[in-house]
């Protein structure tokens, strides 16, 4: 049914169960709001998007009200307006107002928001007078710095309502209202697994990266090699970061900005996730061959590995025990790549980019150097990069386009598709059906693994066999699944699971991701795969190569030792209650 | 000037230790559930048409007219509804709902009943405020008693109609007092207000349609229905039917909880039945309905103790609480920590509230201290308007009272603060008596 109302004097048709603020799009006013996330259940916390309804003295807020038939709208009257400049003003009052050295600075939803209303400091009397909370940085992802938090609650429900877990909470109420985890305790202290979507959501900079970019200037000041792996995602990411369209992709770009940079080679990671393909595909049909146990579960994400450690320490055999590409590239640049470039691996300072505040709790995983140095030296985000060429002040936009650096300069679409959801999967299937069934594939695309539903089935026949297939993400689904695992009822082969909202395109480590967003991402992965001359791992020529010159064969005892790794019990982070 | 005890009746045999409250039988005995037995042979329609002949408005807050309440409740598709009853009762210098647990608790089952056969709900809960957690095993005793005498459980009284009690305590906040920061604390969650609409007649407690009254309003079903809803209608004053419990506390002679007919005179019952100000001194303010109720001053206490006078003085009735302050207080160190009370007690959610309170305290310090000016004054009445009218729920636009009546009904105390006169009581401590 259709509802006609008014909205500052224009006429609007919507159907029932339309919110004032989508009507009010419809009719182009952008009504202000600071809770309220289009991907996230409705607030109406902050009162900063209240209208006036049928002349009511008290104001409504625009997100939670619904159209009524024939209602009369007024979204910016004068009592609106200093009701709006009111509410920020008691914002601000509490607030640290120190922009200028902000990590948020220009990206700061609550700084929009005075702009676009108008602000102005002597408006009202209130002192100034911050909340005084400490910073909390003790996480190698995440910062918190709760003075500068609005308490609009969005980073509770990411955790909460996407991934299941309650790092964080509202504690005390009142003035002393406080978002916290529990019992005061440092983030690094609790099961956060650092997937950073409660810094995807955060309108100001109360949760930011932990930066960790002072370190590649530092080693680059030292003189050491900057080698550095791209992953996946990042280059239908990246230019996003820098004022670009979701989905825009920028490979060459990004090659020819991390050079400039100083960065001394440029590596694809599609090339190390081919190489997971391998050494997991393998570890697939050895299980599936020998009984080994079953269902065997992807191991690319570190968020996931964590949570599995934390919550299912009982389940961790399930785990394919290949590390994440990240970690399988790191010890082949201090080895076979060092070589092949002319480098010594002490003097690599070994970088990854990559879509995820999580892989920078990887790397400081104590058992990842395999190599004997350090796998990867140092881990940085999407948003990290786009800050050190904003920094460096280059015209991202204009950059010419470079190829990546050979050999392990070279990808296949099965490895790109390690971006989005269900693309490892997809990658894997590819491979396996023509390794076992000695058939080449007529159809690459397996539809039915990819898009956004939260839990995905598929079964594939090799050659009589029936691989049963699942695909989760965000750790609430994860949750899901792992139950079933864990009573015996999961009736899969091969389970992949990856934390984020999508996969790996829509990571801690982006611009601030919507689904809107999410999706155009995951087309411009899909599209590039399509564009790929190969698409299949086991045909990539590189990785051929390497174990040809190196590796010898996948799980081989050099790659074992390489490319594979263990897991320990984190149960303990659920203190003694929560203990499975 | 005389109690008129309706609720209250078997006060004194408890009190001399010959009634039991806990005891079904006893209750009965002196006619309890002969309205429940009445309300039974009825429709739902039929007993809401009662309640609303017996003009009963809501005792918690608002007085919101209960048959209407009811009505609400009763529409749409869904079987699941529930009746909960608010007993956090939280507004400082309120005991009256202590009081009614206390001597009648199976008064308040029965009402409950009585309003869950009106709804078509056979789910009852009791939310007990957490301070009250020692009557626990009283109360848990009196519903066991009732269901052993078939007041309470499956079929009841032979009727056919099923309905039971739960009891959950609450943890100690204010807030929970709003209905549906209440329906919050009873699922299990922090006790935060939920976003109207949906409203607790469609969508309460558990998502489902719900009824939520205060102690005292409950109570007042059995009655009604034992005596008829006519009888209920002709005591009080046209608008506010029935009787109602005043809690008088402060700098008074007598203090306690009383039960009056509706629209008693406010300054009979100060300076009649209480016996005046304490320690003989001059009378300073009186705040009606708790601390967000309106603070008037000595010259105003010549009213009508009725929802609607009440009302028109910027207060309201609500839960009856009469806090008395004589001339050894000042009006601003009164209203200061008043404030103080608000801005704890905020559960933090919505911006307005939040963060005004912290302001309003902030400025009504500074005029307390003599640091003040016009323009906190100014500051102080945009904010009590901004709050008021874009706050998530009630407790916002609460904070508001007393700030915009002490403002009116004391403008020039505030002004002498200003100018640094302070005032009499202030003055004797050389104008400030203490630091934060």
């Amino acid at each position: 049914m259709m509802i006609d109302l008014v909205i500052d004097g224009c006429p609007v048709s919507v159907p029932e169960g339309t919110t004032i603020l989508e009507a009010a799009k419809t009719v182009n006013i952008k009504i202000p709001t600071l809770c309220f996330h289009e991907d996230q259940a409705v607030k109406a916390s902050c009162r900063i998007c209240v209208v006036e309804v049928n002349g009511g003295r008290n104001l409504q807020t625009a997100c939670s009200t619904p159209v009524a038939q024939g209602m009369v709208v007024k979204t910016s009257s004068p009592r609106v307006i200093r009701y709006r400049r009111i509410i920020l003003g008691l914002i601000f009052a509490r607030h640290p107002q120190d922009c200028l050295s902000c990590q948020r600075n220009e990206t700061c939803e609550l700084r929009a928001i005075a702009a676009q209303m108008g602000v102005h400091h002597d408006e009202h009397s209130y002192l100034h007078d911050p909340r005084q909370l400490p910073v909390d940085s003790s996480s190698p992802s995440i910062v918190r710095d709760a003075a500068k938090c609005v308490l609009c609650g969005r980073c509770i429900a990411a955790c909460s309502q996407i991934q299941g877990l309650d790092i964080i909470a509202k504690e005390n109420r009142g003035y002393r209202t406080n978002i916290l985890p529990a019992y005061g305790q440092a983030l690094a202290d609790t099961a956060c697994v650092n997937c950073g979507q409660c810094y995807q959501v955060c309108p100001t900079g109360a949760i930011t990266i932990q930066d960790d970019t002072w370190r590649l200037y530092e080693a680059y000041d030292q003189g050491k090699d900057l080698v550095v792996q791209i992953a996946p995602s990042v280059r239908v990411n990246l230019a996003e970061c820098l004022g670009e369209a979701p989905g825009t992709v920028s490979t060459g770009r990004i090659v020819t900005a991390l050079k400039r940079l100083g960065f001394a080679r440029v590596l694809d990671a599609d090339f190390a996730a081919d190489l997971t393909i391998m050494e997991e595909g393998t570890e697939l049909l050895n299980r599936l061959q020998n009984g080994g146990v079953m269902p065997m579960i992807t191991s690319c994400c570190p968020a996931w590995i964590k949570y599995c450690e934390t919550y299912y320490p009982d389940q961790t055999d399930h785990l394919s025990t290949c590390k994440s590409p990240q970690q399988m590239f790191g010890p082949l640049i201090k080895t076979w790549c060092a070589e092949k470039m002319g480098l010594e691996p002490e003097n690599i300072c070994s970088v990854s980019v990559m879509p995820c505040t999580a892989k920078k709790f990887e790397v400081q995983r104590p058992e990842m150097n395999a190599s004997g140095f350090r796998d990867v030296d140092v881990s940085i985000t999407v948003q990290e990069l786009a800050n050190m060429i904003k920094t460096a002040g280059i015209d991202f936009e204009k950059l010419e386009e470079t190829p990546f650096d050979s050999p392990t300069g070279l990808g296949s679409g099965a490895g790109l598709i390690f971006g989005a959801t269900g693309g490892v999967m997809e990658a894997a299937l590819r491979t396996v059906y023509e390794v076992v069934t000695g058939k080449t594939l007529e159809k690459l695309e397996f539809e039915a693994v990819r898009g956004f539903e939260g839990i995905k089935e598929a079964s594939v026949d090799l050659n009589g066999t029936v691989v049963r297939v699942c695909i989760a993400h965000t750790l609430a689904n994860a949750k899901i699944v792992m139950d079933q695992v864990r009573a015996g009822t999961a009736n899969y082969d091969f389970i992949e699971i990856m934390a984020c909202p999508g996969g790996c395109i829509s990571g801690g480590g982006n611009a601030p991701r919507t689904w809107a967003k999410v999706k155009a991402r995951a087309e411009a992965i899909y599209a590039e795969d399509q564009r790929l001359p190969v698409r299949k791992s086991h045909e990539n020529p590189e990785v051929k190569q390497v174990y040809e010159e190196y590796l010898g064969e996948p799980n081989g005892e050099r790659s074992h030792h390489l490319l594979h790794t263990t897991y320990i019990n984190r149960g303990d982070l659920l203190g003694p209650l929560r203990r499975h | 000037m005389k109690e008129e005890l309706v609720l209250l009746r078997n006060r004194k045999s408890y009190e001399e230790g010959a009634y039991n409250p806990l005891d079904a039988g006893a209750y009965i005995s002196g006619g309890g559930f002969e309205g429940l037995k009445k309300a039974l042979g009825m429709s739902g329609e039929e007993i809401i048409e009662q309640v609303k002949i017996s003009g009963l408005r809501g005792r918690g807050g608002a007085g919101f007219p209960t048959w209407r309440k009811f009505q609400f409740c009763c529409g749409g598709e869904e079987t699941v509804r529930y009746v909960v009853c608010n007993a956090d009762e939280g507004e400082p210098g309120t005991n009256k709902d202590r009081v009614l647990l206390t001597v009648d608790p199976c008064a308040l089952f029965e009402g409950m009943a009585i309003a869950g056969k009106a709804i078509g709900s056979h789910y009852g809960y009791i939310y007990l405020r957490a301070e009250y957690a020692y009557m626990r095993t009283d109360i848990l005793s009196a519903l066991q008693s009732c269901r052993d005498h078939n007041c309470l459980g499956k079929n009841i009284l032979g009727s056919g109609f099923d309905f039971d009690i739960q009891l959950r305590l609450g943890n100690g906040a204010y807030v929970c007092g709003e209905e549906t920061a209440l329906f919050e604390s009873l699922e299990g969650k922090r006790g935060e207000p939920r976003f109207r609409p949906p409203y607790p007649a469609v969508q309460g407690l558990f998502g489902k349609p719900t009824l939520l009254n205060n102690v005292e309003t409950l109570c007042n079903l059995a009655p009604i229905f034992r005596n008829g809803a006519e009888w209920f209608a002709r005591l009080g004053v046209p608008g506010s039917s029935g009787t109602k419990l005043f809690t008088v506390s402060g700098n008074i002679s007598l203090r306690g909880v009383f039960e009056f007919e509706m629209g008693i005179n406010l300054k009979e019952l100060l300076f009649d039945f209480c016996g005046g100000v304490a320690d003989g001194r001059g009378l300073l303010a009186v705040q009606t309905g708790g601390a967000s109720g309106a603070i008037i001053n000595a010259d105003q206490v010549d009213m009508s103790l009725d929802i609607d006078a009440v009302s028109a003085s910027g207060g309201r009735l609500a839960c009856g609480t009469i806090m008395v302050y004589s001339d050894q207080n000042c009006i601003v160190d009164i209203l200061h920590n008043d404030l103080d009370f608000f801005r704890e007690e905020s559960c933090g959610k919505c911006t307005p509230c939040r963060e005004g309170g912290v302001q309003l305290y902030r400025l009504v310090g500074e005029v307390r201290r003599g640091q003040g000016s016009i323009r906190h004054l100014r500051t102080m009445e945009d904010l009590c308007d901004t709050m008021s009218c874009t706050s998530l729920c009630g407790l916002g636009a609460s904070t508001t009272v007393p700030v915009l009546s002490c403002l009116r009904n004391f403008h020039s105390a505030f002004l002498s603060h200003i100018d640094g006169d302070y005032c009499p009581v202030c003055s004797a401590y050389g104008g400030v008596q203490y630091d934060d």
